[in-house]
């Protein structure tokens, strides 16, 4: 009976000397925005410490691969898949100490017609991994992108609400398994990438999966991973629930653009009306003042 | 300066969230006739149809001459406020901030400003947080030298994300070192990559070496 106490204490020290010993050289994703708040920095200036860290709130997210693949570099639905699940098992079986993994497990909810990396405030949302082969890629300000994932949250309670990965299959090339010349290892890439997902940020540690460079081959957690994934997902949690559905329910489709003055679905083009509304708005109000001004004038004596 | 309220020529528009406070927006707002004002709002509305931009997580190391090409403007400037909203990003919702910055140094693309607008993706609106890994973070009050990148609609931003983002962090001696962005992405590795080339180098130093590429 005495060995699990004993046990548990000996991989949290194990845990805080390995922490210790990296300078906490992972960073947790934390709520604390730098560009409009004042956010604490560890003392190497690499980790914001304020805010709270962020954190899938069940017991099981689900994950869902886009169903193209991508036809331009000949990947297909079945070979990114493979990809993906190899990547997330990796977290997963991230060791704890004691025989113990992250508290978090995931559900593979099939293939997705959505190819958008958006969270719908109020319509069924979907954790999508997908490439994006369409050229150009749309964010012309960072031509050298490769991936990239993007995370919605509450800002106030840290609960991750989406999470999606997109490839930059239409201006990059990857392989998968040997990257030859140019290509890029698509397993390096993806086990970059879901450490994202589940909530951890970079690294400083030059050897670690979530350190800020990369080396083809390079598929394999460190220690400094399997810290940080253990105390953002620590196996004694009290999770919230156990469903894997993502927030408002699944869907394999894009959120539809929602019809009205005010409509605020997040992550559809729809949601436009809620701007040109506003905008309407300001057009109306400068529209009056310009009135007023000529009222006025109209009123002034003339010399 | 193309954007509301991002420099001594801007103004705000309703449209967007008000800083606390703005006193260059407070003075030019008075001095903007109505035609002036429907013009801006057309060209605003322009881009907000307009589809656009950007984020990333894993990246190619971009090379100091790169970096310095794709770039309008290079500055040593200090991020005053910043607000965030929802925009059309592509295809796709996202929320962005914009961040006020108070230009120290014009190392180039000068244009007289004294303050600018960029805008960078994520921040939180309401309840709602959205986090884009590998992009740059303009911390409020923390100097830095940034590259930046005006786009078709004349919003700048940060050229190759947080590979465009330097922060200065004062050595023992008291002098200014250019840092690594805390929100680098992963890269893939170059040996003539801005980053190796410019982080722990003295603001002077950079400065001269940024201008020797751009030579």
């Amino acid at each position: 009976m005495k060995a699990l106490p004993l046990g548990a204490a000996l991989s949290a020290a194990v845990l805080c000397l390995s922490v210790s010993a990296h300078g906490f050289a992972y960073c947790l994703t934390r709520t604390c925005d730098p560009e409009t708040m004042q956010c604490e920095l560890d003392s190497t200036r690499t980790c914001i410490v304020s805010g709270k860290t962020l954190f899938w709130p069940n017991s099981c997210v689900s994950y869902d691969v886009q169903k193209d693949g991508s036809q331009k570099l000949n990947i297909s639905y079945d070979a990114l898949h493979t990809v993906v699940v190899d990547a997330f098992q990796k977290w997963l079986d991230a060791d704890c100490g004691n025989g113990t993994h992250p508290s978090i497990r995931v559900a593979d909810y099939g293939a997705v017609t959505c190819a958008k990396p958006e969270y719908n405030k109020d319509q069924p949302n979907a954790n999508i991994i997908t490439f994006h082969d369409q050229s150009p890629w749309p964010h012309p300000n960072a031509v050298d992108t490769l991936a990239l994932t993007t995370v919605f949250f509450n800002g106030d309670s840290g609960e991750i609400y989406d999470a999606n990965v997109e490839i930059n299959s239409a201006e990059d090339s990857f392989a998968v398994g040997d990257a030859k010349g140019t290509q890029v290892d698509l397993n390096a890439v993806l086990t970059h990438e879901i450490g994202h997902f589940l909530g951890l940020s970079h690294s400083a540690f030059s050897d670690a999966t979530m350190y800020s460079s990369y080396m083809p081959g390079m598929t394999t957690l460190e220690q400094d991973d399997v810290t940080g994934i253990c105390l953002s997902l620590p196996p004694n949690r009290v999770p919230l629930g156990s469903e894997c559905t993502p927030r408002h329910g699944f869907s394999t489709e894009c959120g539809q653009p929602k019809t009205g003055c005010c409509a605020t679905a997040v992550g559809s083009t729809g949601s436009q009306s809620q701007t040109l509304g506003l905008f309407a708005f300001a057009l109306g109000l400068t529209a009056w003042r310009g009135r007023l001004r000529l009222r006025r004038s109209a009123r002034a004596p003339r010399r | 300066m193309n954007w509301p309220c991002g420099g001594q020529r801007g103004l705000r528009s309703g449209l967007f969230p008000a800083p606390a406070r703005r006193p260059p927006c407070a003075n030019l707002r008075a001095d903007m006739n109505r035609r002036q004002t429907l013009g801006l709002m057309g060209t605003l509305l322009a881009g907000l149809i307009a589809p656009r931009l950007a984020r990333a997580t894993t990246a190619r190391a971009v090379a100091l001459g790169d970096l310095v090409r794709r770039s309008t403007r290079i500055a040593h400037a200090t991020p005053l406020e910043g607000s965030s909203r929802f925009e059309d990003i592509g295809d796709t919702r996202h929320i962005v901030t914009y961040t006020r910055l108070r230009v120290e140094d014009p190392i180039f693309g000068d244009t007289g400003e004294t303050e600018i607008l960029v805008r960078t993706l994520g921040g939180h609106v309401g309840e709602l947080g959205e986090i884009v890994h590998g992009e740059a973070q303009l911390a409020l009050n923390e100097s830095c030298v940034v590259f930046l990148r005006a786009n078709a609609d004349g919003i700048e931003q940060v050229t190759e994300m947080a590979q465009g983002h330097y922060p200065l962090l004062a050595d023992s001696g008291g002098a200014l070192r250019l840092q690594a962005s805390r929100n680098m992405p992963r890269l893939v590795g170059n040996p003539g990559a801005a980053v190796a080339q410019l982080a722990n180098l003295r603001l002077p130093d950079a400065r001269a070496l940024i201008l020797g590429v751009k030579r």
